[in-house]
């Protein structure tokens, strides 16, 4: 049963956590009532991985060892930076896709898509959301 | 809704689902504004559509929010990204509204060290009886003084995992915040002066009403943060409506420093 007291604003409390989660304490663990993304987020983070997508970081990318770009589909928008220190150039946009090495036009790293997701065009199949 | 919840959605920000609040609340920005200016000439109609004007307003605001916290609290959208940036955002709010401010300290500070010779060329001008700063006014500051202190202890309740203590807390705060508005509401109903006597008047309503505005807006807010409190909304590690409001209440104490050290005690005899 909730535990129940009236402070100074004359409320009956019971204790919050409870009002939204039921009245089950096994509910409740130490991502209170975390749900949804942001839990998906907590729970990722507490395994020590991570959940969301981040910039792809490596070393510079030759024809022996390309710099190896992730993509949830077959093809990706990926900006070539340059190499480190006075190599580093204006960032050069272009669409990476997949089975097709991509040299940058500046300074020559070499990168390749690898498909880590479902695959297909970027988005999803068009038509089926909802 | 788009596909949010599972590993398809790679990124962590929160593209929010088509919603009419905005467009609801430009619509009813037109009579509020319209009826205010007719309603400040006296014509009749003013008032009405002034009146019907701030209730449109005040629901869709009050749609739009209970909105936010079905995204938020519900739906678990606000990812630690989506947080932070509700961080950034909410501090520049708070910048603006002190950019706001500083336009009414300009006017008074503008008029209070140049006084025109047409009002004997001192300030407070001759002939007005001017609030005694250590009557209501200081006790407004201690109120106000008060509250900060009781936000900040709600605050750690809620770090600590105290909800109990931090219902008091909000309790306290909100007390004190009402206590501030009603003393304020007498010292304007037994004023001496109205905002129609001379630039001391208006300085004086001016400032000090628009800081009222954003003391009944705090507290509003201040409200809404104890039901969602109540209701489980809050964790230790994300609260971020409640930070929001006590920034705000922060923000309003600090101005009503300047307005009590600038207007009241300075600006006084």
């Amino acid at each position: 049963m909730a535990a129940q007291g009236r402070g100074i604003a004359g409320l009956g409390f019971a204790s919050p956590s409870r009002v939204l989660r039921g009245a089950d304490d096994k509910d409740i663990d130490d991502l209170g009532i975390a749900t949804g993304l942001e839990r998906e987020e907590l729970e990722f983070a507490k395994a020590g991985k991570k959940r969301w997508d981040e910039p792809p970081v490596g070393p510079f990318g030759t024809a022996e060892k390309p710099a190896i770009i992730e993509s949830w589909y077959d093809e990706r928008i990926v900006g070539c930076p340059g190499g480190p220190g006075d190599d580093e150039h204006d960032v050069i946009w272009f669409k990476l896709k997949k089975n097709e090495r991509h040299e940058c036009s500046i300074c020559g790293q070499i990168f390749e898509l690898k498909c880590i997701g479902p695959g297909g065009p970027p988005g999803g199949h068009h038509g089926s959301h909802h | 809704m788009t596909n949010n919840s599972c590993l398809d959605r790679r990124h962590p920000y929160h593209l929010v689902d088509p919603s009419p609040w905005p467009i609801t609340l430009s619509f009813a920005s037109v009579p509020t504004t319209v009826g205010g200016v007719l309603a400040f000439h006296s014509i009749r109609a003013g008032g009405l559509l002034l009146g019907s004007g701030l209730g449109m307003l005040l629901y869709t605001l009050f749609l739009w929010w209970r909105d936010v916290i079905r995204e938020s609290t519900y739906a678990g959208l606000h990812s630690a990204c989506v947080h932070q940036g509700h961080r950034y955002g909410f501090l520049m709010f708070i910048a603006s509204e002190v950019m706001f401010f500083i336009a009414f300290f300009w006017a008074f500070f503008h008029s209070a060290l140049g006084p025109a010779v047409e009002s004997g060329a001192i300030w407070p001008p001759h002939g007005l009886m001017v609030p005694d700063p250590w009557g209501i006014p200081f006790l407004n500051t201690l109120i106000l003084l008060g509250s900060g202190a009781s936000v900040t202890w709600a605050h750690h309740a809620l770090f600590a995992g105290s909800e109990k203590a931090a219902v008091n807390a909000l309790a306290v705060t909100i007390w004190l915040a009402l206590l501030f508005v009603l003393l304020q509401a007498m010292e304007y109903r037994d004023a001496p002066f109205t905002m129609s006597d001379g630039i001391y008047g208006s300085t004086f309503f001016v400032a000090t009403g628009f800081h009222g505005v954003h003391v009944i807006i705090g507290t509003i807010f201040l409200i809404c943060c104890a039901i969602r409190h109540y209701l489980g909304h809050f964790t230790p590690t994300h609260h971020f409506g409640f930070e929001a409001a006590a920034w705000y209440w922060h923000f309003v104490d600090v101005v009503w420093l300047f307005l009590f050290v600038s207007i009241y005690w300075w600006g006084g005899h």
